[in-house]
Formats: C-alpha cells, sequence, structure tokens
C-alpha cells in the first residue's frame, strides 16, 4: 500500500516536473516550428527574477508572477531581434537559439553572479506510512493541471485563441482571413517564455539560482516535445508527459535513477522510430483509421 | 603564432579584453618580460562555476602578494586562466595549449576528479609539474602532481568515526555517479567496516540529475542513523532542499558539499541543518582562528562580491604559495630541481595554520576540523579533529622521494580495507 502511494507521488512529481519544463517550448514549437534552445535559459532568468523581486518585498505568488513576467521581457527582445526571423526554419532555429542560451548564461554569470540567495520553501510535510512526503511537490504537482487547463480555456475560448489555432493550423489562410499572423507569433512566443520563467521560478524554490540554472531543463524539455509532436499542444504535451513520468518513475524505483533515465531516453527513441511526428500525429491516425473502420461497417 | 599576437597587444597596450580561450586576470605583468607562468584551468562557467570561481582568486590573490612582496627569484609570476567551462575535454585541450603553447611553468587545474585526470593526464606526460587544487578522493602517487586538498584518511575516516560515536552504526551514502564519488563510496564502506558500523542504503547519483523523491523515500525505509553525503555540482546540490521538504531529518556528513558549493549560503535557512563537514578551512573560521581571518580579509578586499570563501580559494593560495617557495628554495624553474625543492619537507603558515607538504605522497598535513550547520545557517565547530598526516600511501609504501610511481590506489589495493568492501 505504502509503495503505491510512493509510486504515485513519484508519478506525480515526474509529471509535474516533466510538464512544466516542457510547456513554454512546446508552446513555441507547436505554433511557430521553431526550437528555442534558449528556453533553458529563460527559465534561469525565471529563477533570478523570483528570488530578486521576493527578496524586494514581494509577496511569494506575485513573485513567482514577476519571474515570469521578467523571462517575457526577455524573451520578446529576442523574439523581435532574432528570433521572428526564424520562423519554420527548425535547423537555423536551433543554431541561432543554442546561441542565444550560451549568450543569455554567460551574461548572466557575469551581470547577475555566480548566485542568488534562494526562496525559503516552507510549505511542510504529511505523514503517510511513516515516511514523510513534501506537500510542495503536491503543490507542484496542482500547478500543473491548472496551467494545462488554463492553457486549454486560453486557447479554446478566447479571440486571441481562436486566431492562434488558425494560424497554427494554416497559416496563410489565416492571413488570407485578415488575422495579423506576425503578431500572433510574437504573443505566442510572449506566452511560451513567460510559461517558461513562471516554471523556471516555482522550481527556484528548491533549486540553487545560478547562470547555469537552466541547462539541466532544455533537454528533458526538448524530450518532451519531440515525443508530444507539434499537432496538439495541451494533449501531446499532457500525453508525452504522462508516458515519459511513467516509464521514468517506473526504472527509478525499480533499477534505480540512472536507470530512469536510460528507460525514458529509450522509450523517447522508441516513439520516434515508430512515429517521427510525435505521439499526436499518431493519435490523429489512429482517429482516421478508427472513422474509416466504422464507416467501413 | 601567440607571439605575434602578444607583441602587438603589448605594443599597443591593449590589455586582452575577453577571450574565452585565455583570461589573463593579471595586468601587472604585461610589464615584465620574463614572468613566471602558473596555468590555471578552472571551470568559470557551467555547472562547477560557482564553486570553482573562488579558486582562481585565491591563486590570483597568492599571486598579487608575492608580487608586491617582489616576486620570485627577480621574476614576476604571472596567472593565465582558462576556463574550463565544467567541462572534461576542455580540461585536456587547454592542458595541452597551456603546456605546449604558452609553456607555463605549472598547471593547476581541475574540479571534479574527471577533470583533473583529463589534465593532470598532458601535465604528466610533459613532465610539468601539476596541481590539483581541492578535496579529493586521494590515492595518487606521481612524481609530478601534487595536492591540497584533504584527502579520505583526512576526511571520510575521522568523520565517519566521529559520526558513529555521536549518532549511531546505520549509514546511508548518496554519492556521485563517477569516479570521485564511487572511490569516496568505497572509503565509507571501509570506514564503517572499521567502525563496526553498517551500510544500510548506497545510491549513485548521475551527474546533473536534479531529482531526489526516489532517494528521499529509500532513505526514508531505510532508517538509517546518520547520511554519507557525496553530492557534486549545483544540480545534484538539489537533494538538500528537496530533503528538508520532504520532512527529512536525519544528520548528514559530507566530505564534499558546504565547503565547496556554499550550499548554505545559496539555499535559505535551515535547508542545510545539521550536516557536518569535516573540513580544514571554511570561511567561518575567520571567527575563531587568526590565519583565517587574515586571509579572508585579504581576499574579500580584493574580492567585495565573493559570495563565500570556499576550500577551493584556500586551496589554490596555499599552492600558489608552495610553487614561489619551492622556486625559491631551487633557485631556478627546472622541473627537477622544483619537485626535489617541494620533496624538502616545505610548510606553509596558511589560511587554516601551518600545512606541511609530506615529501613521500606529495599531500599536505593539515589541522582537520568537524564543523556542524545551526539551524540558521551559521557555523559551529563541534570538534579539533587534530593534525591529520597524509598516512595512507605511506603505508601502502609510497615514496615518490626515492621511487618513481604514476598510478592511482584504490581501497581495494589495500587488505585492510578491502576486506571491509562487498
Amino acid at each position: 500500500m505504502l509503495d503505491i502511494f510512493i509510486f504515485f507521488y513519484q508519478y506525480m512529481d515526474a509529471f509535474a516536473l516533466l510538464t512544466l519544463s516542457a510547456v513554454g517550448l512546446m508552446i513555441i514549437f507547436g505554433m511557430m516550428g521553431v526550437i528555442n534552445m534558449a528556453h533553458g535559459e529563460l527559465m534561469m532568468i525565471g529563477a533570478f527574477g523570483a528570488a530578486r523581486s521576493f527578496h524586494a518585498g514581494l509577496p511569494l505568488p506575485l513573485a513567482l508572477v514577476a519571474g515570469g513576467i521578467a523571462a517575457t521581457v526577455v524573451g520578446l527582445v529576442l523574439e523581435r531581434l532574432v528570433i521572428r526571423h526564424l520562423y519554420g526554419r527548425l535547423l537555423y532555429s536551433l543554431v541561432a537559439t543554442w546561441g542565444l542560451s550560451l549568450i543569455l548564461s554567460q551574461g548572466a554569470l557575469i551581470v547577475l553572479g555566480t548566485s542568488t540567495p534562494g526562496i525559503p520553501s516552507d510549505f511542510g510535510n504529511f505523514e503517510v506510512g511513516g515516511l514523510t512526503f513534501s506537500v510542495y511537490r503536491i503543490l507542484l504537482f496542482v500547478i500543473t493541471v491548472c496551467v494545462i487547463a488554463g492553457l486549454w480555456a486560453l486557447f479554446r475560448f478566447t479571440g486571441f485563441g481562436l486566431k492562434a489555432r488558425a494560424t497554427m493550423s494554416n497559416p496563410d489562410m489565416a492571413r488570407a482571413l485578415g488575422i495579423d499572423t506576425k503578431r500572433i507569433y510574437m504573443l505566442t512566443f510572449g506566452l511560451g517564455s513567460f510559461l517558461a520563467g513562471f516554471a523556471g521560478a516555482l522550481f527556484s524554490l528548491t533549486a540553487p539560482i545560478q547562470p547555469s540554472f537552466g541547462a539541466s531543463y532544455t533537454p528533458i524539455a526538448f524530450i518532451v516535445v519531440v515525443v508530444a509532436g507539434s499537432r496538439n499542444i495541451i494533449l501531446g504535451l499532457t500525453m508525452a508527459a504522462l508516458m515519459l513520468a511513467l516509464v521514468k518513475t517506473t526504472f527509478t524505483i525499480n533499477v534505480n535513477i540512472l536507470g530512469g533515465y536510460v528507460a525514458m531516453l529509450a522509450a523517447a527513441l522508441l516513439v520516434i522510430r515508430f512515429t517521427p511526428n510525435g505521439i499526436t500525429e499518431w493519435l490523429r491516425q489512429a482517429q482516421v483509421l478508427l472513422r474509416r473502420l466504422i464507416a467501413d461497417r | 603564432m601567440n607571439w605575434n599576437r602578444r607583441d602587438i597587444i603589448k605594443a599597443t597596450g591593449v590589455l586582452a579584453a575577453s577571450s574565452v580561450a585565455a583570461t589573463q586576470l593579471g595586468s601587472s605583468a604585461w610589464a615584465q618580460d620574463n614572468p613566471i607562468k602558473i596555468g590555471v584551468i578552472d571551470d568559470a562557467s557551467g555547472d562547477f562555476a560557482a564553486a570553482v570561481i573562488p579558486k582562481t582568486q585565491g591563486a590570483q590573490l597568492a599571486v598579487d602578494e608575492i608580487n608586491t612582496a617582489g616576486g620570485v627569484l627577480g621574476r614576476q609570476l604571472k596567472l593565465l586562466h582558462y576556463d574550463g567551462q565544467s567541462d572534461v575535454k576542455r580540461h585536456q585541450e587547454f592542458a595541452q595549449r597551456a603546456i605546449l603553447e604558452d609553456e607555463v611553468n605549472v598547471l593547476m587545474a581541475g574540479y571534479t576528479s574527471s577533470e583533473r585526470e583529463a589534465a593532470r593526464a598532458v601535465a604528466v606526460q610533459n613532465k610539468t609539474i601539476f596541481w590539483h587544487n581541492n578535496q579529493g578522493e586521494g590515492g595518487i602517487a606521481d612524481n609530478y602532481s601534487f595536492f591540497t586538498g584533504p584527502i579520505p584518511e583526512q576526511q571520510i575516516l575521522p568523520g565517519v568515526d566521529y559520526m558513529v560515536k555521536n549518532y549511531g552504526k546505520k549509514i546511508y551514502v548518496l554519492a556521485a555517479d563517477y569516479g570521485f564519488g564511487q572511490v569516496s563510496a568505497q572509503w565509507v564502506q571501509a570506514s564503517a567496516g572499521m567502525n563496526g558500523a553498517e551500510i544500510v542504503g548506497l545510491e549513485f547519483i548521475p551527474l546533473g540529475n536534479s531529482e531526489f523523491s526516489s532517494s528521499i523515500a529509500n532513505i526514508q525505509k531505510a532508517k538509517p542513523d546518520f547520511l554519507f553525503l557525496l553530492l557534486v555540482g549545483s544540480n545534484q546540490s538539489q537533494y538538500f532542499p528537496q530533503a528538508l521538504a520532504a520532512g527529512l531529518k536525519i544528520p548528514a556528513i559530507s566530505s564534499v558539499n558546504l565547503q565547496q558549493g556554499y550550499e548554505h549560503k545559496i539555499f535559505a535557512p535551515p535547508t542545510l541543518e545539521n550536516l557536518f563537514v569535516p573540513a580544514p578551512f571554511l570561511e567561518e573560521l575567520s571567527d575563531v582562528n587568526p590565519n583565517a581571518k587574515k586571509f579572508v580579509s585579504a581576499i574579500r578586499a580584493k574580492y567585495p562580491d565573493m559570495p563565500y570563501v570556499n576550500e577551493c580559494a584556500r586551496c589554490a593560495y596555499i599552492a600558489v604559495n608552495l610553487m614561489a617557495l619551492a622556486w625559491a628554495k631551487a633557485g631556478t624553474t627546472d622541473t627537477d630541481p622544483v619537485i626535489a625543492a617541494l620533496q624538502s619537507g616545505l610548510s606553509f603558515d596558511g589560511p587554516d595554520g601551518m600545512v606541511m607538504l609530506d615529501p613521500a605522497t606529495h599531500h599536505l598535513a593539515m589541522e582537520m576540523r568537524m564543523a556542524q550547520v545551526q539551524a540558521d545557517h551559521s557555523v559551529k565547530f563541534v570538534a579539533d579533529l587534530g593534525k591529520v598526516e597524509p598516512w595512507w600511501l605511506k603505508r601502502l609504501g609510497v615514496d615518490l622521494t626515492t621511487k618513481t610511481e604514476s598510478r592511482q590506489y584504490l581501497p581495494s589495493d589495500d587488505p585492510e580495507l578491502a576486506q571491509y568492501l562487498k
């Protein structure tokens, strides 16, 4: 019984980590076909922003949002200066944003120093079967679910969401219908940057806030996005994170931490081998196939 | 190719501004025609930067102090810094560049054991004196290699002994999964055996891992009396806040954390409460020790923004000073006479008191202290572990003054320790 709880606790934890790490990257990739290798550095800016504004006197929730806003500002500047020229060109964007990531992390080292004092995070703990667990980790999971639900609502119910979905599925047609796609791209990049910064701010509660902060998250986010594919942002992200977290947790518990990473990478490889465009593409094909089967009957 | 560029730079009086490859930290040396060159490959970027940047600053402080006092052999010292970028491959490349192209008189390099070995191999191959300036897993016997950091017989053995006496016999080990962590974990196993204690859990953590939920659950299930932590890099240091958040309140000891990565200055209190640290030097030693006070105020005067004066700063400072003593004693910078001078029983009144460079093993005899982190992250020195010699290699028959060696001994090479390894 305790083992089942431990499994679900760690599964939730891994799911939250993967989803929050990847959500900003996923939106930018799904929308504009750009992989933002400076994603981790936006997270780092979010972490620095949150910690600095917390110590300047902002209450914690506002400090977390301030982290997101700091990343948004930097993200928008990058978008205007560099990234907007690379929309739809995956390989160019990879190289350019990788360069940006190096500039940002080294720039942060020079401007912000080697580290900044963290935010004290005492959310307490609870006991199950003699073991204690962190409330903060549960909170992280709840926030993850809220972020996903919020994004779904944004894309489903708002004018921006409608235009964004139209731009995503057919940019030429969207433009013909009078949608300012460049503006949509910019806003989406800003949203992706905000989510990256917000995730960085959340993670900074239990991580040292240093210029290299983001480096460990970019690869994780990258794997999630590649597995998800670009067909459906929210469903893809959720499914990819659920699947990868399941594999990682199972192998971490039964083998060891290294085993968890190896299994997660192997799972990602398998997905890419059999569905090169990600699981969302596979889902769509399955859907088409299913419809045809039903129609044949 | 370098000479031309340098002449131009010298002629125009332009200081090399910011080459990633070789940032020239010293400016006084440019005026000197023939400085003694100290090459340092320290990580100024990447995962280890926070811990390693103070190392370069410690070396620079020593260089400046020696130059102000007139230099060595009538020559000024010059520090050539290469950013190792927390990358093993960079260490190898820069070691070649420092030795073959820039012709440094001594090379000081490597933070992790893997970085150290990459650079050290190049130094040994080219018969260049090499220093590693932070705590390590020990066991290296090599005629060209010298070490300022404490080693297992100075940290792990007395540390485990102290913890077993004060907290109990069940130990859980979390160790970074590479050379240093694996060898150190063997030392913990052997120390446990010697103290009649039991290892109830041993986990190797991949470098760069920052998720500890599973380890925390495993630790709680195993119910140890204390933890032995050998976590390396800022990613792995996330263990501390995660353990606190999960309500894990088991005393821990670490031979590497805090003294290098100053996690107590990075995380908000009381994250590191009850972490025990066997160390020769911590910045907090300056509150109780005049030598440490002198060193800390000197380095802080030079670098007011330093987040913490850590073990790396102390080690590099001592290494440069010992080299200066050796060059002066040898009357030359030629390798063989300088090694003979280094093996002449040099001692130096450094940041943590008198240290002596052991001729037989090329490691330091130093005063060791046990520090305990308090709830407000202040540090209390709770025990004096005394002056500890680097005795283990000598027990294995190593004597570098009489016998040429170039290998690393492991706990399994010592029958007395091997019996406790599973």
